[in-house]
């Protein structure tokens, strides 16, 4: 079948050939609407169904074998259909490659794009990163093939389209009258925000790619240029790994605000380092979330409560780390693995209310905490220990409360870790730190070790 | 190569712009496309014989199915084939028409101009 796959290749480079001959040569003759890649785009079209019917054979084949159909040894499998379902997708190329509509869930995601032969993800990829690029549940090997894709389409697009409207508004600055309508200006302002957060992506990708030393690999998990902008990178793959550190940074951390990629980022990789650290025999991965809009300040926006988008960036948090999850359960055979969030500030009350919204995480390490709208351990779905809270000496954002309890208040239930050498708000991860050593011990499971904070 | 009429320029007429050469190759690379579809749905069958033999119940359908569409593919490609030659076929034919005329615009620009009375 690989030869034969190989002939109509042959035969739609020999086509593209004739036919583009054909249309440079027809001048004034060409005919109309003339398209002189469609042949060899119809005969590649067979090409990929051909490929695509073989390998669906193939895995029915192997279903049947799997499943035992074959059960009176004639020779015909006459297998219960039922237990073939889930191991192997539709027989039919178009129908496999209906993508799923934004919001499907992410268990459902991932069992359709786990069935699509390598080929047909590879074109679904490259002809559709628009539209996958809004699920959740991909690897994240092909979510950052997508996102990477998008950024860099988004890159060339958004600066077109700036030109454009900054060329329409200063074609209308020279007319006599000299009025531009105000859309043009909020078009404008929009444009360069949005290719702002993605020349920001752009660049902290590039630094995560090429650091020296080099560390795990980066995977671009979620990416948007619009509004805020929304950011999440793996180091090392999650899908793989026993053990998931979330960070979730809080007020001043989104893609937005100038510099808010690399603080979380360095946070993440220290975080990774200490996992390593913690259990170097266990694979470990770190998302670094940023996947909301944001507090700008600490005075007075995030203390008013109203600035950030609470409902909004819990809801993505919780529906962000569902997608991480199933696409570790269909890579690893039904496992979650183990996911510990750590949130810090304004990002630990976010956490709290995804918690609280149904997100599922083994533990929830909340440092340095904006308050909590939550009455203990169990309103957030969770046991007292595996929600630990930190409060460095001198951090003044704890005291507050604004949202609601400390974790690292006793009276909230949860367990707390100490924190001694952290001075202040900005500590948790520093470097050597007993507060940093203590994450890296709860992100791999070994609670045993953890140092806890003596009580009152 | 295939068979094309080209119409010549006679002398002193302009030449049409167009590449007979490129048509002819475009109609070859369609003539290719048909016979070499028509082989390829033919042989690909032969692989399945196992499935159209050996399996029963609902994939099977579902096989048989994808299977009639795919090779619906084929014989829809093969008409495409068909129809785009015919557009060529066009394109050859209006380029010798325009030639033609070209040809007889050149013919009566040398007709000797009768004396004036």
């Amino acid at each position: 079948m690989a030869e034969a796959d190989a002939e109509l290749d042959r035969l739609a480079r020999e086509l593209d050939a004739a036919m583009a001959a054909f249309d440079r040569g027809a001048g004034e003759l060409r005919p109309a609407n003339f398209d002189p890649g469609y042949e060899g785009h119809l005969v590649r079209t067979l090409r990929d169904e051909s490929q695509y019917l073989a390998a669906w054979v193939a895995q029915v084949g192997l279903g049947f074998r799997i499943a035992g159909g074959d059960g009176d040894g004639d020779g015909v499998f006459e297998a219960d259909d039922a237990r073939l379902d889930g191991l192997v997708g539709p027989a039919s190329m178009y129908e496999a490659m209906r993508i799923p509509p934004p919001g499907t869930d992410p268990a459902e995601v991932a069992h359709w794009w786990s069935l699509l032969p390598r080929e047909v993800r590879d074109r679904l990829i490259e002809e559709h990163c628009s539209e996958l690029g809004q699920l959740r549940g991909l690897p994240a090997e092909d979510a950052d093939r997508v996102n990477r894709l998008r950024l860099e389409r988004d890159l060339t697009n958004l600066s077109e389209r700036l030109r454009n409207v900054e060329l329409t508004i200063s074609g209308l600055q020279h007319t006599p009258s000299g009025h531009v309508d105000p859309e043009l200006y909020r078009q404008r302002d929009e444009l360069r925000a949005e290719l702002a957060n993605a020349q920001k992506v752009a660049r902290q990708m590039q630094d995560l790619d090429h650091r020296h030393p080099p560390g795990p690999p980066a995977y671009l998990l979620t990416y948007e240029a619009e509004g805020n902008g929304r950011f999440a990178v793996a180091l090392g793959n999650p899908d793989t790994a026993d053990n998931t550190g979330i960070v979730v940074p809080g007020t001043g951390h989104d893609v937005r605000h100038e510099g808010g990629l690399f603080g979380p980022v360095g946070d993440g990789q220290r975080l990774y380092d200490q996992m390593n650290s913690a259990d170097p025999g266990a694979d470990n991965a770190v998302i670094v979330w940023m996947g909301a809009d944001m507090p700008d300040e600490v005075w007075p926006s995030a203390l008013n409560g109203t600035y950030g988008d609470i409902e909004h960036g819990a809801a993505w948090l919780r529906d962000d780390v569902a997608g991480y999850r199933a696409a570790h359960m269909q890579a690893s055979g039904g496992s979650p693995g183990h996911t510990t969030v750590v949130a810090h500030s304004y990002g630990s009350y976010m956490t709290g209310e995804a918690l609280e919204h149904g997100m599922q995480v083994d533990d929830f390490v909340s440092v340095g905490s904006a308050g909590i709208d939550a009455d203990g351990p169990a309103a957030l779905g969770m046991s007292r220990d595996h929600v630990w809270g930190a409060a460095a000496p001198g951090d003044p954002v704890p005291d507050i409360e604004w949202h609601g309890q400390d974790p690292a208040d006793e009276e909230f239930g949860g367990t707390v870790i100490a924190t001694n050498d952290s001075e202040g708000h900005s500590e948790y991860y520093k470097e050597g730190s007993q507060s940093l050593a203590n994450l890296g011990r709860i992100a791999v499971g070994h609670y045993d070790d953890v140092e806890l904070r003596p009580p009152d | 190569m295939a068979d094309i009429e080209i119409v010549q320029p006679v002398e002193g007429a302009a030449r049409v712009t167009f590449d007979y050469a490129a048509a002819a190759g475009a109609l070859d690379a369609l003539r290719s496309m048909t016979s070499r579809l028509t082989a390829q749905a033919e042989a690909r069958i032969g692989p399945y014989d196992d499935v159209v033999i050996n399996w029963a119940g609902r994939y099977r359908e579902e096989f048989d199915e994808a299977w009639r569409q795919h090779h619906y593919g084929f014989t829809a490609a093969l008409e495409t084939a068909s129809a785009r030659a015919g557009l060529i076929y066009q394109a050859i034919d209006d380029a010798n028409a325009r030639q033609r005329a070209l040809n007889t615009e050149a013919e009566e620009l040398a007709l000797p101009v009768p004396p004036a009375r």
